[in-house]
């Protein structure tokens, strides 16, 4: 799923790793968000949403 | 430099162990010292190896998982001991001949917390599915070499290594399960 987290991150100018203890995950688990090809669960996703104050949708594309 | 070192520690295993080299108590003694250095290698060694930062749950499993495993070593070593010198019967020749399972035993509910604690989803989803792997990887060996057996191609297999194959392709698909997220 294609999402907009690198952007956001870069906003911010937060590192992989600044992100990771934000969303208490490891690094690796950004990376593979980042690249879209870890599409994370329901809770997850809310939490990244709370954290960019914005909606999942405006964060996540779903491609279909 | 960490997986030389574990290369000479196996090595050194194998001369200690099935090579024989030293014979006698002092070969028991000889495994257990090897055993201790092994794991605390492994244990210090990998916390370096992941500059990554371990979360609480990985620190958790690997103090549970060494501690089981000291106990396998001592249940392991008294209960060869005991087979070998004196003569069991009854359920006590039972006991003491299944007693080197209880620590393995114990290492399934170790693994189990640790997919119950660990707080990073994606993190479970990679252990899950090299799980699913070494299982997948246990069966298929265990099923090929049960029907070798059978036609007597081969002896009946060491069914108490089914446990480390386990562990062992588990680990090994993590590294590959790893490398598809990059």
């Amino acid at each position: 799923m294609k999402n907009r987290l690198k952007v956001l991150r870069a906003e911010r100018d937060w590192s992989q790793a600044d992100l990771a203890e934000r969303l208490e995950v490891s690094r690796q688990t950004i990376n593979a968000l980042e690249t879209g090809k870890y599409d994370p669960s329901l809770p997850l996703a809310f939490k990244i949403a709370r954290l960019f104050a914005q909606p999942i949708e405006a964060i996540f594309q779903d491609e279909a | 430099m960490f997986w030389g070192g574990i290369v000479l520690l196996l090595a050194a295993g194998v001369l200690v162990g099935p090579m024989r080299l030293i014979s006698g108590p002092a070969r028991y003694v000889a495994v257990f010292i090897w055993f201790v250095l092994f794991l605390a290698f492994v244990y210090f060694g990998s916390s370096k190896l992941k500059s990554d930062g371990i979360g609480p749950a990985v620190k958790r499993y690997r103090r549970r998982l060494a501690v089981a495993m000291m106990a396998y070593c001592v249940t392991l070593l008294g209960s060869i001991a005991l087979l070998t010198n004196g003569d069991l019967s009854g359920p006590f020749l039972w006991i003491v001949a299944a007693a080197p399972a209880v620590p393995i035993l114990s290492v399934l509910a170790v693994m189990g917390l640790y997919l119950k604690e660990e707080p990073d989803e994606f993190e479970r989803a990679v252990h899950v599915e090299a799980m699913l792997w070494g299982l997948a990887l246990v069966l298929a060996v265990s099923t090929v070499w049960g029907f070798l057996s059978n036609a007597e191609v081969l002896p009946a297999p060491p069914l108490f290594l089914i446990f480390p194959l386990f562990c062992g392709s588990w680990g090994i698909s993590q590294a590959f399960i790893r490398r598809r997220y990059q």
